[in-house]
């Protein structure tokens, strides 16, 4: 892994090196020797390269916000794996969770569809289940017509993720 | 006896903790009116009664006059203030609570119409023979007309010329403003501030006013209690951004003793002709030749109060309250006197260095800045969620000095003592303005922050800063603190290594 | 503890001329480490990045915390095998920490050869499973092999030690409560498919990972079925219907992400509570080590000079110091842990063996590992010792060394021959881990004594065949068979066989220790046993 930040649109590499008595971080490529003290939660004193400096900190999420001499400085913590393929497990693909048919379809291949937005309406066991669409996208597939049988497992639609405009 | 058996809130955020404080210095009870979004602010907590309000948006919730009313019959409350915004300066509000026998903290309801509306406004004034800057209403029947007979009527107005200002007559707060330098521009405009002025307010009337570049926006706090006038100086708010007020100071750099009293008789004087009771403010553009004309005159506690109140010692929240309860002003002209340099900030959820833009967020720390004469205005609270629902002025920092140059230095020093963590506000800003050699000589106008964008762009960091707030970033971040909490020795020892 | 009183002088000429030596031989060693890590044919670099897939040692950056080392294994395994068609064995194996915890990691090298498993990288994996094993560490596997190199099958398939010991060395993982998760980037097919099939976790990659007995064309051949990778083994089938891998992820990255945050959730077991202190960096500068390792492997060095540039502030507590001064022993603290230290100083003779045996008692019954820096020509030969009884003597040393219940490490600082190579924990006494100098050798006996016993068997020969080699023959005969034994017996032929963990650069032994000694602390010793026999 590689900590990076992002600020005033730039990229910045924080590598830390090794943790003994002081911490030692290469800072977009320059060796620093840093120690830390936290005050509280969020008041720290920092020591770098032996020279002490005070800030405060917070974080929401990905956003890192710090304040030191005399101002605020807003960073984003870039997530390595953020590029990593949208929307967990199986991406834009949803399967059947257990055989039945199919009541009513809502989409046809090539519309846009948000997170969330109902793709089909199936029925199994008596019981109907409105199916969703996992990650925002376009439909690349639709699995089955309206009254046609499924199994468990089997394809029901299929979402390219992305390139949705609003 | 109390002036009141209680009183209603009709704000929210800074204000309607303002107004709470001034009923505790009057030991009033309060009731706070609260949209569910605000249901943690401070107000809600610290008000006796609390109720809430319920509306499509907040902003809706703040406006439903029905809905207030019953609260204050279901409650017994027996008067309201409005703050700033929102109901302030509705007359249909003012004449409901009136009706209700409720007391509006405000001037009457014929007063706030007279006012509220430009061109009644400055008719009023100019028959009353106060100064009025050139103008002139048209309809949209202009439009028709050969380009001759528009000139010819905007040159028939004494001391009219270009460039000017267009805006719908019936308008107000910046909205829909523009300014034109030729006929040329005034043609293409006027068409579209007529249609926009007949779909936003029903009026297709617009009004033409002489702009004046490099004035300043300088205005007069009144107070009257529909007998007495006293006027509370002026205070220099030219330090605009999209026609806002940023920065607000009190006294103006410009004014000498004598241009003060020729300013603040005319105030006084319209204010008096109108029989003004409650607090108010006279606005006027002033020239760098020393002429000045009416803007308007605003009916209601204003934002940048707190720096007349600094520099007079006057609460003008409890003087509203009391001349609304019918008491007669506990002071004379002669018993006010200057005092000293106060200057406002207001500190925004924006991106200051990018055209202003929005910002949300949500507070995850504060500590406001603290000392003799720093005035903290706010009623954030940790954890508040910062959206667009609501204006994006989030505080004031008001700071009291004996001069100018002492009040400057030790605002930005309050402003570098506010660690405000969660959402980006406008400090950085700030900052750059009041520290402008042109600011700090008080050489400013309304075109300030235009003329100088060049020096108030965003300072790049210096390596030794990016170190520090970087080096703090990454040992703060909670990845990297759960990380280094559970690598074990001898690892994070020998740290990256590899054979 | 007192420090060690180093006697070089890095300013002699023996210094300067060691140390020009042995930087020759490093620049030598890290350009073959170089290569075998990094030097591949671009036309493999292009499909894999047409496939969209990562280099092997890209995955393990992103896998790894960021400021952690990696201790890597056999980094030039195979080096002198299949005419280096397989650098490194065509795996990575190694141990680092992932979310905080100490992990075992394999990871197939899919940038030479598809991954495909030359003998020599079964032997590696094994090995890499066996430090699992002993240690107790989890194990995370990056399973992007084309499966068992058809070519050599008979040499990695059937028997005691190849391929099936993979499989059965993660079962009994298992059984000991060590956890393993799979990452498949590419395919696992045929025995590979075990791999994620016997791990308690496992993730797989969209489109390019894939899990299966027999892949398509084999099902096509066998039973004349037509299907694609995908419907056979693909990431959707494996996740939403057979259930064989637990995770579907949509790029490698992400992969990966899951991974880590498996990972993160296991439990984190108390380790053996050996002594510790705080770490000290050693007083004398490792980088002296250059100097002090001589450009012969026959010329005598001071092991203590070694020592002083290992452990903690250079400060070392001698047992023994005046009695069978050929075998240096004591203890130390390496990065904080408390070890004893074998080292030689010359040849064994009786005393230093009873001395090597009734210090590693101690060691045993004080729960105290042992490092051994080896450095040994053998046991001292000679009627005289024979009388004295060294045979007996050494077997002592054996037998006591083979039983010692405390984790033993060893390191190839120079030469290993003979049984001296036994008595000081060589690859067949079960070291934790092992790793070798790039000076160093190993071997039955001296190059010169070997190649002297050879070429007189070879004169021989030529005599019996009647004929007389001249002066100048007999030479080069010797020259010759001493060359060749050199050249097997080095450093680079034994690693390549994987005899050792790698070979490292000597200012690397701290660290390589340090990380061992940690791993080692994860499965408990120490236990009953006899009282120490002062032998």
């Amino acid at each position: 892994m590689q900590p990076k930040y992002q600020l005033n649109k730039t990229t910045h590499l924080v590598t830390p090196v090794r943790r003994a008595d002081a911490i030692t971080l290469e800072v977009d490529g320059h060796r620093l020797d840093v120690r830390l003290h936290w005050h509280d939660g969020h008041h720290g004193e920092l020591t770098l390269n032996g020279a002490p400096y005070e800030f405060y900190a917070a974080q929401d999420g990905n956003k890192l916000f710090i304040h030191f001499g005399g101002r605020v400085w807003q960073l984003g913590v870039i997530d390595e794996f953020g590029d990593a393929g949208e929307g967990g497990a199986a991406g834009g693909r949803v399967r059947a969770p257990m055989p039945g048919v199919v009541v009513e379809v809502y989409v046809v291949e090539g519309d846009s569809v948000a997170e969330g937005d109902s793709v089909m309406l199936i029925e199994s066991m008596k019981l109907q289940t409105e199916i969703k669409a996992s990650l925002p996208g376009t439909v690349k597939a639709v699995g089955a017509e309206p009254g046609a049988s499924f199994d468990k497992g089997d394809l029901l639609i299929d979402i390219d993720a992305g390139e949705r405009r609003e | 006896m109390a002036l009141f058996n209680k009183v209603l809130i009709a704000n929210r955020g800074e204000i309607a903790l303002r107004v709470l404080r001034a009923l505790q210095v009057l030991e009033i009870p309060s009731v706070a009116i609260f949209h569910d979004s605000d249901k943690n602010s401070p107000v809600v907590r610290q008000a006796d009664e609390a109720v809430e309000i319920s509306a499509d948006s907040p902003t809706a919730a703040h406006l439903d006059v029905e809905q207030i009313i019953t609260i204050c019959q279901r409650l017994s409350v027996d008067a309201v203030h409005p703050g700033y915004g929102f109901l302030s300066e509705n007359a249909g509000f003012a004449r409901a609570l009136t009706d209700a026998g409720i007391a509006f903290i405000g001037p009457s309801p014929e007063v706030i119409e007279l006012m509220g509306d430009k061109i009644t406004s400055r008719n009023f004034v100019a028959e009353h023979g106060f100064p009025v800057p050139p103008s002139l209403t048209v309809d949209a029947s202009l439009m028709e007309k050969s380009r001759d007979h528009i000139v010819a009527r905007i040159n028939a107005v004494d001391g009219m010329k270009f460039p000017l200002v267009v805006k719908a007559s019936a308008g107000g707060g910046g909205k829909g403003m523009s300014i034109v330098n030729s006929i040329d521009e005034l043609e293409s405009t006027l068409r579209v501030a007529a249609s926009e002025a007949e779909k936003y307010f029903g009026d297709n009337r617009v009004y033409l006013e002489r702009y004046f570049s490099s004035a300043r926006h300088i205005e007069v706090q009144v107070l009257g209690d529909g007998n007495a006038v006293v006027h509370l100086g002026e205070r220099e708010c030219s330090i605009q951004r999209r026609f806002q007020k940023v920065v607000e100071e009190a006294p103006s750099p410009a004014f000498d003793e004598a241009k003060r009293q020729a300013i603040c008789s005319v105030a006084a004087g319209i204010a008096k002709a109108a029989n003004y009771s409650s607090a108010g403010t006279v606005e006027f553009l002033y020239t760098p030749e020393g002429e000045f004309f009416f803007l308007e005159m605003n009916t209601r506690i204003q934002v940048e109060h707190p720096v007349t109140e600094m520099v007079y010692g006057v609460d003008l929240v409890v003087a509203q309250i009391r001349v609304a309860a019918g008491q007669p002003l506990a002071i004379g002209q002669d018993d006010i006197s200057l005092n000293g340099h106060a200057i406002e900030c207001r500190l925004c959820a924006e991106d200051a260095f990018n055209d202003f833009m929005p910002e949300t967020g949500k507070v995850l720390y504060l500590k406001e800045p603290a000392g003799e004469g720093v005035r903290f205005d706010s009623s954030l609270y940790l954890n508040q969620a910062i959206t667009t629902a609501f204006d994006p002025m989030l505080a004031k920092l008001v700071v009291h000095a004996p001069t100018r140059e002492q009040a400057i230095k030790k605002t930005v020093e309050s402003l570098r003592q506010l660690i405000l963590l969660g959402v980006k506000v406008n400090t950085d800003f700030l900052i750059k303005v009041l520290e402008h050699p042109a600011f700090k000589r008080g050489e400013i106008d309304t075109g300030f922050i235009t003329t100088f964008a060049d020096d108030l762009r965003a300072d790049t960091a210096a390596r030794e800063q990016l170190q520090v707030v970087l080096s703090a970033a990454y040992l703060s971040d909670r990845n990297t603190r759960l990380l280094l909490e559970a690598t074990p020795e001898p690892y994070a020892a020998i740290g990256r290594w590899r054979n | 503890m007192r420090r060690i009183q180093s006697k070089i002088n890095t300013n002699s000429d023996e210094f300067k001329q060691y140390k020009q030596h042995n930087q020759k031989l490093l620049a030598e060693f890290h350009q073959k480490q170089e290569d075998a890590r990094f030097k591949r044919p671009q036309r493999d670099l292009d499909r894999l990045k047409k496939q969209n897939k990562m280099l092997p040692r890209e995955r393990l950056d992103l896998l790894l915390d960021p400021g952690t080392p990696f201790l890597e294994f056999s980094s030039l395994g195979a080096n002198m095998a299949y005419d280096g068609a397989a650098p490194s064995a065509n795996c990575i194996t190694g141990i680092g920490i992932v979310g905080g915890r100490e992990v075992l990691i394999h990871a197939d090298d899919s940038s030479n050869k598809g991954g495909a498993w030359y003998p020599l990288s079964i032997k590696k994996i094994v090995r890499a499973l066996q430090i699992a094993l002993e240690n107790h560490l989890p194990v995370i596997h990056l399973c992007d092999s084309a499966g068992g190199f058809l070519p050599l099958q008979s040499d990695l398939f059937g028997d005691m030690y190849m391929a099936g010991r993979m499989y059965r060395h993660q079962a009994l993982l298992s059984k000991q409560g060590c956890k393993q998760l799979s990452l498949v980037f590419g395919h696992c097919t045929a025995g590979g498919a075990y791999i994620p099939g016997m791990s308690d976790y496992s993730v797989i990659v969209e489109g390019t990972g894939a899990v299966f007995l027999g892949g398509p064309p084999l099902v096509k051949a066998a039973t004349g079925e037509d299907v694609t990778v995908d419907e056979l083994g693909g990431a959707g089938m494996h996740t939403s219907i057979s259930g064989t891998c637990d995770y579907y992820a949509g790029s490698e990255r992400e992969a990966i992400a899951i991974g880590r945050e498996i990972v993160m959730q296991w439990e984190q077991k108390s380790k053996f509570p050996l002594q510790r202190e705080a770490p000290e960096d050693p007083y004398y500068d490792p980088a002296e080590l250059y100097g002090i390792i001589p450009d012969d492997i026959k010329k005598q060095f001071d092991m203590r000079e070694v020592i002083a540039r290992i452990v903690d502030g250079s400060r070392f507590a001698e047992y023994q110091p005046d009695y069978g001064e050929t075998l240096v022993c004591g203890f130390a603290n390496i990065w904080g842990y408390k070890v004893g230290i074998l080292g030689n100083n010359g040849v064994l003779f009786n005393d230093s063996s009873l001395k090597g045996a009734h210090f590693m008692s101690l060691c045993n019954q004080n729960n105290v590992p042992l490092v051994f820096l080896q450095n040994i020509t053998g046991y001292m030969i000679g009627e005289e010792y024979e009388r004295r009884g060294i045979t007996k003597d050494g077997s002592k040393m054996l037998m006591i060394q083979a039983g010692v219940d405390v984790p033993k490490f060893t390191i190839m600082t120079n030469g290993s021959f003979g049984a001296g190579n036994y008595g000081m924990c060589g690859r067949a006494w079960d070291a934790r881990t092992l790793f070798s100098w790039p000076n160093s050798q190993i071997a039955v006996m001296g190059s010169d004594q070997a190649a002297d016993t050879l070429a007189t068997i070879k004169i021989n020969q030529l005599k019996r065949q009647g004929e007389a080699p001249s002066d100048e023959q007999l030479a080069q005969i010797r020259a010759e068979v001493f060359a060749n034994y050199e050249h097997s017996t080095s450093a680079y032929a034994t690693s390549s066989e994987i005899w050792d963990e790698g070979i490292i650069d000597p200012v690397d032994t701290r660290n390589a220790l340090g990380i061992s000694i940690s791993a080692s602390l994860n499965s408990p010793f120490g236990g009953e046993s006899y009282g120490v026999l002062r032998l």
